[in-house]
């Protein structure tokens, strides 16, 4: 792995069950507090539901958009992108002219696998549309592209639940490469009938909120949301005197080869993804003031990580923050470096809410409190269905080197 | 840095293997069948152009395949044949592959087949694996598996521009050192709703295009791409690789070059091909050898590889779909007079895609 030159980030948007803003989300994280319910945009088939972290619904605001509102992840998508660029301080008519690239992560919007936009031809109640059609109404990148009349490349990544870090990662090589001014990169996803009883079909749901990492964890609870960061070349920046609020430093990732659904025991692709991140980073375990970990709760997840976690960064904080947003899927990776670079910002990580009882299998656990750190570089990692490891590192300042 | 494409593997409607698609290419003839199709309006009869897999069973072993479904069948086959045509075992790529797969659809039919149950409401008949197969990296996460490979493997979708997109990123990760080869490809099944879709516009005689659409089609191609200097395998360099949405302008086309446009006569801006290529070279289709389906411009790019190889520009297959006396349109085969070819796209949703391979001397993101 070649060290990479890093990449500013010069803006970022989030929203999920925590917030509205990255803002809020932060404040809401540090007061420890959650509200899991039952589904209200589909029925559950179980009595009681098992619960999911929905975003309220008056978040959408139609007015400051000037294509239809698609679906719902559209709608996610583009509502962290105002946030986003407004942090950045770039007006949408800025964007016009520029080299601009969309990668977007998304599990339930990746195609035209939308129920309400397929099926016409067995399913009588459902309007025709073409599939063009279908999948504009559900494509984020697309969307983003089109709001704001972009040419620059476009990529929405696909790889379940390590979308959103991936996506962040692919970005930023499109900077760093040259093939773009800026690049619009996350993740988004809405909560999804057929995910909802896929994981409970699984075996992989809580019934009640998820307790990652504790010892009496029985698998997570599904989110929804999404995190837009502005990733711009330093040339950029410089054009508008822009300043970075974070670098995206390094970006690992690998697969486990091992299971569609269940990780490698060994952590083998995790490993991998880990340390090509560092190395691309050009820094060492010592550098990195606390990890995000994936943390769904769910028995092998929560274990593998414990254990890479003590086996390559003993003594390092860490923390899940699926307790407070449920698992977002595919814009997990993304929503969650947002709280990363956020908790660099404050100096401080929040509990890791859920988690009470160390699990004795666990050779180490995450924080109990709001945890004061030192450093300016961390880590967060998401790991997918089908084997896929992203880490992202991430520092807000340029770094060791 | 120099991109070479050092195997090529193959699955559609044409038959399985480089060699089956180059037989159809210089036949000259497609090989689709009309199939009935059950719709709310009763039954229809489709041309199709359908891939059949039976093959893999003699690479990969029935227990594996057993929780395998048909669009993750298709990819493996691919991806298997094509390490098997750049003349290596799975054993010799393993840490330094990274595996990438483009999907217009995702695993289309088991996804919608998974909707209607959820439709139904009825739980009791989720199937775990069914669901698992549902995600549209199912297809990667198999390959990877097979082949033991831990590199970086990621999936990406971008409806008809997932190909060029996929194969963007797979450039991407061998100029940045993270892998020594890629597997990159892409792979879409059937779709009953573009069938369905395909039958709406011919009864409506909205064919969109000269030709009349293409028989709806279903595949998987793939490409080991590498970045060592000492391997070739004839099939040339990729130069660039663009992918984006319209929005004005398209990018620049390359001097010196022949144009094979992924024209299918569905896609509603098809038209837009005659001012994009103009009389920038002459244009050859191929859409009707492998049929309608997102990621045909893989097998444009595997025409195009084959073309290089042979150094001979072989003529549009069928009748073509795109048809204009502004644009030179490819009747007969000729010679390849060592010009690049460029494999355009330009999608149902304002997308366009476009990958320029050269014979020997190119750097990947020369002259961009």
């Amino acid at each position: 792995m070649i060290v990479q030159d890093y990449v500013p980030v010069s803006g970022i948007g989030c929203l999920c069950a925590a917030g509205l803003t990255l803002d809020a989300c932060l404040d809401f994280l540090y007061r420890g507090e959650r509200f899991p319910g039952p589904p209200t945009k589909f029925t559950s088939p179980f009595s009681p539901a098992y619960p999911v972290f929905e975003v309220p619904d008056h978040f959408w605001k139609p007015e400051r958009f000037r294509t239809g509102p698609g679906v719902r992840t559209v709608q996610l998508a583009l509502t962290a992108l105002r946030e986003a660029l407004d942090n950045a301080g770039i007006s949408p008519a800025y964007l016009c002219g520029k080299r601009v690239g969309v990668c977007i992560g998304t599990n339930v919007a990746g195609g035209v696998s939308n129920p309400c936009l397929t099926g016409p031809e067995t399913l009588a109640d459902c309007a025709y549309l073409t599939p063009d059609r279908r999948y504009s109404a559900s494509n984020p990148a697309l969307a983003i592209a089109r709001e704001f009349h972009l040419s620059g490349p476009l990529q929405t990544v696909v790889t379940a639940c390590s979308a959103g870090g991936d996506a962040i990662g692919l970005g930023a090589s499109w900077v760093r490469l040259g093939l773009c001014d800026l690049v619009i990169a996350g993740g988004a996803d809405e909560l999804f009938e057929i995910t909802y009883n896929g994981f409970i079909s699984l075996m992989n749901s809580d019934d009640g909120p998820c307790r990652p990492f504790d010892t009496e964890r029985k698998g997570l609870n599904l989110g929804e949301g999404a995190a837009l960061m502005i990733l711009e070349s330093e040339a950029s920046l410089r054009e508008r005197t822009g300043t970075p609020r974070a670098f995206l430093m390094g970006y690992g990732s690998a697969g486990d080869a091992y299971h569609l659904t269940a990780p490698d025991p060994d952590g083998r692709g995790l490993r991998r993804a880990l340390s090509d991140a560092m190395e691309s980073g050009g820094v060492s375990a010592t550098d990195i003031a606390f990890i995000n970990a994936h943390g769904t709760g769910t028995p092998d997840n929560d274990r593998i990580e414990s254990r890479l976690f003590a086996d390559l960064f003993p003594g390092v904080p860490f923390l899940s923050t699926k307790g407070y947003t449920g698992h977002t899927l595919g814009a997990a990776g993304a929503v969650e470096a947002a709280f990363t670079i956020g908790c660099l910002e404050r100096q401080q990580i929040p509990p890791s809410v859920g988690f009470a009882v160390p699990d004795p299998e666990l050779p180490v656990s995450p924080v109990t409190e709001t945890t004061a750190i030192e450093g300016t570089i961390a880590l967060s990692e998401t790991l997918a269905f089908g084997g896929n490891n992203a880490v992202l590192l991430l520092g807000t300042e340029r770094g060791p080197r | 840095m120099k991109i070479r494409i050092t195997g090529i593997g193959a699955v559609g409607g044409f038959g399985c293997g480089i060699s089956a698609l180059e037989q159809a290419l210089v036949s000259g003839k497609p090989s689709d069948r009309i199939i009935p199709l059950d719709t709310v309006n009763g039954r229809i009869q489709v041309p199709a152009l359908l891939a059949d897999t039976a093959i893999l069973n003699d690479r990969v072993d029935k227990r594996t395949l057993r929780r395998i479904d048909p669009h993750t069948r298709k990819a493996l086959l691919a991806s298997l044949l094509a390490l098997e045509d750049a003349g290596i075992s799975s054993q010799e790529v393993k840490n330094d592959l990274g595996i990438l797969v483009g999907t217009g659809y995702g695993s289309t039919c088991n996804t919608f087949d998974f909707q209607e149950l959820a439709l139904e409401k009825d739980i009791r008949r989720f199937s775990p694996i069914q669901f698992s197969n549902s995600v549209h990296n199912a297809a990667g996460a198999h390959i990877a598996t097979i082949l033991q490979s831990s590199g970086p493997n990621l999936s990406v979708n971008q409806y008809d521009i997932s190909f060029s997109a996929a194969l963007m990123t797979a450039c991407h990760w061998l100029v940045e050192g993270r892998v020594k080869q890629v597997l990159a490809g892409g792979v879409d099944d059937f779709s009953r709703m573009m069938a369905y879709h395909r039958h709406c516009v011919t009864e409506n005689g909205d064919s969109r295009s000269g030709g009349g659409p293409t028989a709806i089609g279903e595949g998987s191609i793939f490409f080991l791409l590498s970045a060592d200097a000492d391997t070739d395998s004839g099939y040339g360099c990729i130069q660039d690789v663009r992918n984006g949405i319209y929005n004005g302008s398209y990018p620049l086309l390359p001097d010196h070059a022949v144009f094979f446009a992924g024209a299918d006569g569905l896609s509603p801006e098809e038209s837009r091909y005659t001012s994009w290529i103009g009389n920038k070279g002459p244009v050859a289709v191929y859409s009707s050898l492998y049929g309608n389906l997102p990621v045909g411009t893989g097998f444009d790019l595997a025409i195009a590889a084959l073309s290089i190889r042979n150094r001979r520009i072989y003529a549009c297959a069928g009748e073509p779909v795109l048809q204009n006396e502004q644009t030179a349109i490819l009747r007969k085969s000729q010679p390849l007079d060592g010009r690049r070819i460029c494999c355009v796209k330009i999608g149902a949703t304002a997308g366009c895609g476009m990958i320029t391979l050269s014979e020997n001397a190119d750097e990947y993101g020369k002259g961009r």
